[in-house]
């Protein structure tokens, strides 16, 4: 997440951050304390960190259009600011209670990135280990079907699934955001990663690199989809030992 | 054993025979593949005088073989690959190319033997072109002493004439056409911005799907190439030409004067500089371009 903050911020953008936790300034001091670049964009507003609860669900349910308006005059906050465009992260823990409205969320997301227009909107989602277990526990939902709407949309869409060993992408993934893709798997360190890319409408050379992070990362490859396919034949990657195929990520 | 690159100039059957069939059986013999694109008739001529050892060999039709220059480099790239990763320690080769029937064709494939060199430098290959001298034209013939070390006649000699790769592709790279058909379209902030407005403009045209995809793929790498290295893409030009959709992408970088960019498959360990690689392989050609400001223009042909 970090990662994905650092680079908007790099890019010039405001990035807006929902945190799930209940103590939104306690999140923020930890941000701050762990990272120079991203204190000084505290302290200058670059970045925002807003509690999750409080935006999307604050009666307690889900509004799809109440949710837009929040975005729409967050980015005219942002523009009028004079940043380029506006970034958001939104971790979605609160999903767990299962609030009303949860069933407008894929068409939320999919509003969202038209209203954010021209300018590419990056969504993050991570889930992490307990987050999962705890969802396929409760609700036994898939995070699969929320990010495929995202990738329609034409950008995209991250999340960390399985325990932390899988990666999903879905969308387009390119130079613009091969730093932050690098970056989130980098973060896995020497753990067995496996990417799930069927949803992965749009790869070039350099978000393909990306996804064995900065150190040419031995990764495993579940569902290929045609763009990814094509690219890896064109780089010669199908007969790279580093690189597996194989039919399905193990969950 | 690193790249062998040889042109071996024929009058008849049977000198073809002898010198081809002992190269692939050479290669047999070292544990080496062995792959034989030539014409039918040839193909046919070497099942005939191998033998026992036809079985042992790939065929393949050099009509198949040789559509596009920069498809037929990774071809060979990829064939060497799988020998390696069958445990073979080489390839031996017959690439007898497809000069085609017009100068244009003729300078396309000499410009492309000249690439072989540099592009397959340090590869497990030995690979032999043979060149008719029934069927080929003189000026076809003479650029094998060009684009080749070694040519084999009655024997196997340097050649007095070999050039430097970059001075024979200049020298058979026709300048490309000005295009003023082309319409300048609105320069995009961003990669995403970029693929819509073309598939926008190459569905209103008609492109099939695939064509159509390849070309997001070549314009993507050339636009990532413009923003990181050229100074940002300062123009984007698109429109149809005869049967083709052309989509040219200038940038305010300091331009880019080789003529084998692109044409190097990228090694695995590469950090960068496949983009262009991946737009020739996607493309039916990608040319290179001075722009007005000095820049690098590159003009991407489904």
């Amino acid at each position: 997440m970090t990662s994905f903050v650092r680079h908007g911020l790099s890019r010039g953008r405001k990035v807006v951050l929902f945190d799930a936790g209940d103590d939104v300034d306690a999140f923020a001091s930890r941000l701050a304390g762990s990272d120079d670049d991203i204190a000084k964009a505290l302290a200058r507003g670059q970045l925002e960190i807003k509690s999750a609860r409080e935006a999307y669900i604050p009666d307690g349910a889900f509004d799809a259009e109440r949710m837009l308006a929040t975005a729409r005059s967050e980015r005219e906050r942002a523009l009028a600011a004079g940043y380029r465009a506006a970034s958001f992260t939104g971790d979605m823990r609160w999903r767990l209670t299962d609030p009303p409205g949860c069933e407008q969320l894929a068409e939320y997301e999919q509003r969202l990135a038209e209203i954010l227009g021209d300018e590419a909107i990056m969504l993050l989602c991570q889930y992490d280990d307990a987050v999962r277990a705890e969802v396929t526990a409760a609700h036994d939902v898939d995070v699969a079907p929320e990010l495929a709407p995202i990738g329609r949309c034409g950008y995209l869409a991250a999340a960390l699934t399985g325990s932390g060993s899988r990666v999903r992408l879905a969308g387009e993934l390119d130079f613009e955001a091969a730093a932050t893709v690098a970056a989130v798997i980098d973060e896995r360190g020497d753990a067995p990663i496996c990417l799930d890319l069927a949803d992965l409408e749009y790869v070039d050379v350099a978000g393909l690199r990306a996804l064995r992070g900065s150190k040419r990362h031995p990764i495993a490859i579940a569902t290929p989809s045609d763009a990814v396919q094509r690219l890896v034949g064109l780089l010669g990657w199908d007969t790279d030992p580093g690189v597996q195929f194989q039919p399905e990520c193990a969950a | 054993m690193s790249l062998r690159h040889d042109a071996f100039l024929y009058d008849s059957d049977d000198s073809f025979v002898a010198q081809m069939s002992s190269h692939l059986q050479a290669g047999l013999g070292a544990g080496a593949h062995a792959v034989a694109i030539t014409t039918q008739h040839n193909l046919g001529l070497l099942r005939d005088s191998l033998a026992a050892d036809a079985d042992s060999v790939s065929y393949v039709d050099r009509d198949e073989w040789y559509r596009h220059p920069a498809n037929v480099l990774a071809g060979f790239e990829r064939v060497v690959r799988d020998a390696d990763a069958a445990g073979a320690p080489c390839v031996y080769a017959i690439g007898e190319v497809r000069f085609g029937t017009t100068p244009c064709e003729w300078d396309r494939w000499t410009a492309y033997e000249a690439t072989i060199d540099r592009a397959l430098a340090g590869r497990k290959l030995q690979v032999i072109c043979p060149y008719d001298e029934r069927v080929l034209p003189g000026a076809v013939l003479d650029s094998a002493w060009a684009t080749h070390q070694h040519v084999i006649t009655d024997a196997r000699r340097p050649s007095p004439d070999y050039t430097d790769a970059a001075t024979v592709i200049r020298a058979h790279t026709p300048l490309p056409e000005p295009l003023p058909q082309l319409r300048t379209l609105q320069e995009p902030t961003c990669a995403h911005g970029l693929r819509e407005l073309l598939a926008a403009e190459m569905a209103a045209d008609g492109v099939p799907n695939a064509a159509a995809c390849d070309m997001l793929l070549a314009a993507g790498e050339v636009f990532a190439n413009a923003t990181c290295h050229g100074g940002g893409a300062t123009s984007l030009r698109v429109g149809r030409v005869g049967t083709h959709f052309v989509c040219e992408i200038a940038d305010a970088g300091e331009g880019l004067d080789d003529p084998l960019a692109g044409y190097l498959p990228p090694r695995p360990a590469q950090a960068n500089g496949a983009g262009l690689w991946v737009a020739r392989q996607a493309t039916s050609a990608t040319e290179l371009l001075r722009s007005d400001a000095g820049g690098l223009t590159v003009r991407l042909w489904t």
